[in-house]
C-alpha cells in the first residue's frame, strides 16, 4: 500500500464499505480498474475491517480454571461455572465433607503470591468469617488447590455461601430501574449489611450492582446480599499496604479519593452505596463517559448530574441524599450507611403531589383503634366518595348547636383522613338538600332529645340505589364532656362506616367483630362516672370549639410543626373566645410538649406554659384540665409537691381524667413511690384506653419501675399501633437495659433490636426536624448509648461527638450525655454533667434517679447529693 | 508559556500538530516521574493498574499550575497524546528490563486496538500511528483521542470541529489501516 495514492485508497475503501459485504470485492475491482496496487491495498484494508457491532465476537473466551465435575482440593465438586469477576472465577460447588452446596471463588494468584500477600489475604478472610449477617455473603474458608499436573501452580480459592439469585446489575439490566418506593426495602438491607461490615472495621471497597445478589426469601420478599468483601481490608490493622490492588475497584463506582490513591475508608463505601442507589432509581448514569479515562476525568473534576434530572418524580430527599453520598469531600458524606437510610426515609411514602395527605393520615391513626389498621391491612379499600351533611340539632336547645357542629366537623375530619376516601363536606343538613347527590354515599344525622335523654342518629345512604346502608344510634344520658363525646361518637361512626360502607360486603363479613367491639365500647362510655346534668359548653363559640378540637390532636403529635399548628389553632380559638380556659390549658400543654423536640427552647416554652396554665386556672378554677396543665408546669419547675397537688385537684374535679392520673402516677414513681405510681398509671390506661399517649406512658412507667418484660409488651403493642418518637425511644431503652442484663444470643437480640429502633428514631427525627441546625439528638443519643453498652466505644465516638456539639449549642440535655458516659464507665465526667444540669434546672435531671441506666452512679455520694438537691 | 496554553490548544484543535509539543514538553517531566514510580512497584498484570495509572496521570496534569484547561474534551485530548507517549516509554523500559524478552502487552480496559488478540505491542502501535499521522493527520488524531483519551466520537467531532460521521469514517479507516500495518509486522 505504500505506493498507492492515499486519497484514492480511502475513497475506494469508503465506497466499498457503503456496499453490501458480498458486493465489496467486485466494487473494488471495478473502481480500482487497472491499478492493482490500489486494489490490493483496499482489499487488505477490507479484510482487516471490523464492523462496529462486535469486535469481541470472535475473541476466544478465556479458558476456565476448573471444569464441571472436577474435584477441587479433594473436597469440592464443581457443579457449574457461574461468572468471572475482578478477583477471579466463581463456581457453584458441592462440599463433599460438609454435604452442602457452596460457592467457590478462585483468587488471582498475584493476590496471594508472596508470603506477605498470602498472610494478608488470610487475615482478611479471618475477619470476614467473623461477620455474619443475612445481608452479607458468608465467607467460609480459604483453601489451596494443587493441580495434578507436575508444573502447575497452586490455585488459591475461597469458599462462601452460595446465594441463589441474580446480581442487582443483571436485575437492573433485565427490568430497568426501580420506582424509588420499591427500591427502598433492598437499599435498607444493603445498608444493614454495610453497617455490620463497618462496625467490624471492614471497608467493602468494591460495592457495585454486580457485587450485590438479589435472592428471593421464602416469604416472597427480595433479599439483598453483599458479596465480595474479600477485597476488604481490616481497618483496625495498621499494616495496610498501598499496593496496586488498592485500586482494583470498578472505576465507575470508585470514590474520587481512591483515584487519588488514598487509603479507602468508610466514606468510599458510602460513595459507592450512593451510586448503587442512583443506579437503582435512575435510567442514566451520574457520570457520563464511555471509557476509563472519561470516567476518571468526570470523577476527579466534574460533579455528578443530579439524579432528579435523570429520574422522573424522584423526591428531593432522594436527590439530595444521593448527591450527599457522592460529595467529592469524604468528610461531607453521611458518616454511616444507616444515616443514608434515615435521609432517604425522610421522603414521604407517597409521590410528591399527594404529600398533603400525609399529615391527616397520621392524625387518624391516633384515636382510631388498632383494629381499623388491621382491617386496612387485611382489605384493600376501594375509593369511595362520601358527602357529609350537618348533624341537625333537633333537641330544641340552642346551647347544643355547638355539639352538632363539632360532631359534623369531627366526622368530616376523621373520614377525610381515611385513605381512599373522598369527603365532600356539605354545609347544610341532609333534610334541606334532598336531590343533591355529589358523592357515592352520603352521611347525615340528627341529635334528638327524648325525656331528658340525648340521642344521636347517624345514617349512611347509598346515593346510587337510594338504600340505607347503615345507621347507628348513640344514646347518652348526659353530656358532661362534650369534647370527648364528640370524639368518641365520631370515631365510632367512622369505624362502623369503614366496615360497612367503604369495604362493602367483604368488610361486613370480616368486620362484624369490629363493629360489635365498637358498640360495646360505646356502651361502656355511657357508664362513665359523673352523672351531672348538661354543663355549660366549654366555649360559646362554635368556631373556637372547632379550632380547639382540631388542635387537641395536633399538640400530641410528633412533628413539631404539628404542635406548632396546634398552637396556632389554639391562639386562633382564644382570639374567637378570650375566655376559653380549655384552650389556654391546651396551650400550656402544647408548649411543654414542644420542648421534647427543641431542647434549646425549654426555658422559654416552660415560662410560656406557666403563663397559659395560670390564665386557664384563673378563668375557670373548676376546670380539671387547667389544674393538670399547671401541674405539668410545676413538675418542670421541680415543685414536686405542688405538682402532685394540682393533679390531685384535677382528679377530684374529674376522676376519669386519665391524663392527670398517669402524670400523677409517674410523678409518684419518680419520687420513689413505685408501686403506688404503677397502679395509678395502670388505672389511667383502663380509664381511657383510647388515650394516644397512654401506652407509651405506661411503658415508660413500667420501665422505670423495673418491670421490663411488661414494659416491653406494652411498648411493642403501642409501636405496632403507631410509630412515634417517644414510644420507639422508650422501647429501645427497655431492650438496651435487657441487653445489659443478659448474655450471648439474647444480649445480641436485644442490642440488635435497640439499634434498629435507634435507626428509626434517627429517620423520624430527620423527617420532622424544623431547624436545620437541629441534627438528630435522640437518634444520636440512642446510638451513642447503645454502642457504649455494647462496648464498641469506637462506634459510639462519632455520635458522642455530635452530642457534645449539640450540648454546647443547647440542643441536647447534658443529662443525655451523662447517660452515655455512665455506660462507658466514665462516672466522674457523667456526674460533672449532671451537676451542670442542676445549675440549669434541666428537665431531664429528675428522671435520673429512677432511670435504670444510672444504677452504677447510685452509690456515689455526689449522685446522692444531686438527688437531694432536686428535692425528690 | 502559561498564558499561551489556550492559544496553543486552539491552534492544535485547528489542525496545527506542532502546537501540542510545547504543552507536552511542559507536562512530560512530571509524568515521567510518575510512570517510573509506578514501574518500580508494578505487578505482572497491567489491567489492574489501568485505572490507577490513568487517574494519577490525570491528577498530575491537572495539578500542573498555570494550565488552563478548556473543559473536559481538551483535557482528555491532550492527556491522550501524553499518555500514548508515556506508554511507549513504559513499554521500552519494560522490554529493556526483561532484556529483550517478550513484549509488553497492554490490555487497558476502555482502549480498543485493531487487534483480535487481547494485547498489542505498544511500540508498534506508536510507530504505526506516527506513520498514519504523516499520511492522514486527522485520522491519527481521531485514533489518539478515541483510544488514549477515551473520548466518544461525538466529543472528538467537537474537539476537532468536523462532523461526527467524518470521525466515524476516520476511525474505521484508521483501524483497518493499523490492523493491516500491525499484522504485516507480526508476520
Amino acid at each position: 500500500m505504500k505506493t498507492a495514492d492515499w486519497k484514492k485508497v480511502r475513497a475506494v475503501f469508503e465506497a466499498a464499505l457503503s456496499a453490501a459485504e458480498q458486493d465489496r470485492p467486485g466494487l473494488v475491482n471495478q473502481l480500482a480498474g487497472s491499478d492493482s496496487t490500489l486494489r490490493g491495498a483496499v482489499l487488505e484494508l477490507l479484510a482487516n475491517h471490523q464492523d462496529e457491532s462486535g469486535p469481541d465476537a470472535d475473541r476466544p473466551a478465556p479458558s476456565r480454571v476448573f471444569q464441571d465435575g472436577e474435584l477441587v482440593a479433594s473436597r469440592f465438586e464443581v457443579i457449574r461455572f457461574i461468572d468471572r469477576g475482578g478477583m477471579g472465577e466463581v463456581y457453584e460447588v458441592w462440599d463433599r465433607r460438609l454435604r452442602l452446596r457452596c460457592a467457590l471463588k478462585t483468587v488471582r494468584p498475584e493476590l496471594t503470591g508472596t508470603p506477605a500477600s498470602l498472610e494478608r489475604c488470610e487475615r482478611e478472610i479471618r475477619v470476614a468469617r467473623n461477620v455474619s449477617h443475612e445481608n452479607l455473603c458468608r465467607v467460609f474458608e480459604f483453601i489451596e488447590h494443587t493441580p495434578q499436573e507436575p508444573e502447575a501452580r497452586v490455585v488459591p480459592c475461597l469458599t462462601m455461601e452460595f446465594v441463589d439469585g441474580i446480581s442487582l446489575a443483571a436485575r437492573l439490566q433485565r427490568d430497568g430501574p426501580f420506582p424509588w418506593q420499591e427500591a427502598l426495602p433492598l437499599i435498607r438491607q444493603m445498608a444493614s449489611g454495610l453497617a455490620v461490615l463497618h462496625a467490624e472495621g471492614i471497608v467493602h471497597r468494591d460495592l457495585k450492582p454486580s457485587n450485590i445478589m438479589v435472592t428471593r426469601r421464602r416469604s416472597g420478599e427480595d433479599r439483598a446480599v453483599l458479596m465480595d468483601f474479600g477485597l476488604a481490608k481490616d481497618l483496625s490493622s495498621d499494616s495496610f499496604e498501598s499496593t496496586g490492588i488498592s485500586n482494583a475497584g470498578a472505576p465507575y463506582f470508585m470514590a474520587p479519593e481512591l483515584l487519588r490513591n488514598t487509603t479507602p475508608g468508610v466514606p468510599a463505601d458510602i460513595y459507592a452505596f450512593g451510586l448503587v442507589i442512583d443506579e437503582m432509581v435512575t435510567s442514566r448514569r451520574a457520570f457520563e463517559g464511555g471509557s476509563v479515562q472519561a470516567i476518571c476525568y468526570a470523577k476527579l473534576f466534574e460533579s455528578p448530574i443530579p439524579p432528579a434530572q435523570r429520574a422522573a418524580h424522584l423526591p428531593d430527599s432522594w436527590n439530595n441524599t444521593i448527591l450527599r453520598c457522592l460529595d467529592s469531600d469524604p468528610a461531607k458524606r453521611f458518616p454511616q450507611a444507616q444515616d443514608v437510610i434515615a435521609a432517604l426515609s425522610a421522603a414521604p411514602e407517597s409521590p410528591p403531589k399527594r404529600r398533603k395527605l400525609w399529615i391527616p393520615a397520621l392524625l387518624t391513626a391516633l384515636i382510631l383503634l388498632p383494629c381499623i389498621l388491621l382491617a386496612l391491612l387485611a382489605l384493600r379499600p376501594t375509593a369511595a366518595s362520601i358527602s357529609v351533611f350537618e348533624i341537625e340539632n333537633q333537641t330544641g336547645e340552642r346551647n347544643l348547636e355547638y355539639l352538632c357542629t363539632g360532631l359534623t366537623n369531627e366526622l368530616i375530619r376523621r373520614l377525610a383522613s381515611l385513605r381512599e376516601t373522598k369527603v365532600i363536606p356539605m354545609r347544610a343538613s341532609r333534610s334541606k338538600t334532598i336531590g343533591t347527590d355529589p358523592g357515592r354515599f352520603s352521611l347525615g344525622g340528627s341529635l334528638q332529645q327524648h325525656a331528658g335523654q340525648l340521642q344521636l342518629a347517624v345514617s349512611v345512604l347509598d346515593n346510587r340505589t337510594g338504600s340505607l346502608l347503615w345507621s347507628g344510634n348513640f344514646d347518652r344520658g348526659s353530656i358532661n364532656e362534650p369534647v370527648e363525646t364528640q370524639s368518641e361518637i365520631a370515631s365510632s361512626t367512622v369505624i362502623a362506616l369503614q366496615q360497612n360502607v367503604i369495604f362493602g360486603s367483604a368488610g361486613r363479613a370480616t368486620g362484624a367483630g369490629v363493629v360489635a367491639r365498637a358498640l360495646i365500647r360505646l356502651r361502656s362510655l355511657l357508664q362513665l362516672p359523673g352523672g351531672a346534668a348538661i354543663t355549660a359548653p366549654p366555649t360559646t363559640s362554635n368556631l373556637a370549639l372547632d379550632k380547639y378540637m382540631r388542635a387537641r390532636e395536633l399538640i400530641v403529635q410528633d412533628p413539631p410543626e404539628a404542635i406548632q399548628s396546634g398552637i396556632n389553632l389554639l391562639n386562633a380559638a382564644i382570639a374567637e373566645d378570650p375566655g376559653f380556659a380549655l384552650a389556654y390549658a391546651a396551650l400550656a400543654q402544647a408548649n411543654i410538649n414542644f420542648t421534647g423536640y427543641a431542647y434549646n427552647q425549654t426555658q422559654r416554652r416552660i415560662a410560656l406554659a406557666r403563663q397559659y396554665a395560670d390564665r386557664a386556672v384563673s378563668i375557670d378554677p373548676n376546670l380539671p384540665e387547667a389544674h393538670e396543665a399547671l401541674g405539668m408546669v410545676l413538675e418542670r419547675e421541680w415543685a414536686w409537691n405542688q405538682a402532685r397537688e394540682q393533679y390531685a385537684l384535677a382528679l377530684g374535679l374529674k376522676p376519669s381524667l386519665a391524663s392527670s392520673r398517669r402524670r400523677l402516677g409517674r410523678l409518684l414513681i419518680e419520687t420513689g413511690h413505685i408501686e403506688e405510681g404503677v397502679s395509678e398509671v395502670r388505672r389511667s390506661a383502663q380509664d381511657d384506653p383510647y388515650d394516644p399517649s397512654g401506652p407509651n406512658y405506661l411503658g415508660l412507667t413500667l420501665f422505670l419501675a423495673g418491670k421490663y418484660q411488661e414494659a416491653l409488651q406494652v411498648l411493642e403493642k403501642a409501636a405496632q399501633r403507631q410509630e412515634n418518637l417517644g414510644g420507639m425511644h422508650n422501647l429501645a431503652d427497655v431492650h438496651a437495659e435487657l441487653a445489659i442484663l443478659s448474655t450471648g444470643a439474647e444480649r445480641d437480640y436485644h442490642l440488635h433490636t435497640a439499634f434498629g429502633l435507634a435507626d428509626r428514631v434517627t429517620a423520624l427525627e430527620t423527617q420532622i426536624r424544623t431547624d436545620p441546625r437541629i441534627r438528630t439528638p435522640w437518634g444520636d443519643k440512642m446510638h451513642a448509648h447503645f454502642y457504649s453498652i455494647q462496648g464498641n466505644l469506637a462506634a459510639a465516638a462519632p455520635y458522642l461527638e455530635r452530642m457534645l456539639t449539640d450540648m454546647k449549642e443547647h440542643l441536647t440535655s447534658p443529662a443525655n450525655v451523662a447517660m452515655v458516659l455512665t455506660a462507658q464507665g466514665r462516672n466522674r465526667e457523667a456526674l460533672d454533667l449532671l451537676e451542670q444540669c442542676l445549675e440549669q434546672r434541666d428537665p431531664y435531671l429528675p428522671l435520673t434517679p429512677s432511670m435504670p441506666f444510672f444504677v452504677t452512679l447510685r452509690k456515689e455520694a455526689r449522685f446522692q447529693s444531686l438527688i437531694k438537691s432536686v428535692g425528690m | 508559556m502559561d498564558g499561551d496554553v489556550t492559544l496553543l490548544l486552539n491552534r492544535w484543535s485547528a489542525g496545527d500538530p506542532a502546537a501540542l509539543d510545547p504543552i507536552i514538553a511542559r507536562l512530560y517531566p512530571d509524568l515521567k516521574k510518575l510512570a517510573e514510580h509506578r514501574m518500580y512497584r508494578e505487578r505482572s498484570d497491567h489491567t489492574l493498574q489501568a485505572t490507577a495509572l490513568v487517574s494519577e496521570f490525570f491528577l498530575t496534569i491537572a495539578q500542573n499550575q498555570g494550565m488552563l484547561w478548556n473543559g473536559r474534551q481538551h483535557f482528555l485530548a491532550v492527556a491522550g497524546r501524553v499518555m500514548r507517549r508515556m506508554l511507549v516509554d513504559y513499554s521500552r523500559w519494560h522490554n529493556a528490563a526483561k532484556r529483550g524478552g517478550s513484549q509488553l502487552l497492554m490490555t487497558i480496559d476502555g482502549m480498543e486496538f485493531p487487534d483480535r488478540c487481547t494485547g498489542v505491542d505498544m511500540i508498534e502501535v506508536d510507530r504505526a500511528l506516527d506513520l498514519l499521522a504523516k499520511r492522514d493527520e486527522r485520522a491519527a488524531k481521531v485514533v489518539d483521542m478515541y483510544c488514549f483519551s477515551g473520548l466518544t466520537h461525538r466529543e472528538i467531532s467537537s474537539v476537532i470541529g468536523v462532523d461526527e460521521r467524518t470521525v466515524r469514517r476516520d476511525w474505521r479507516f484508521a483501524r483497518a489501516w493499523l490492523a493491516t500495518q500491525l499484522s504485516a509486522k507480526a508476520s
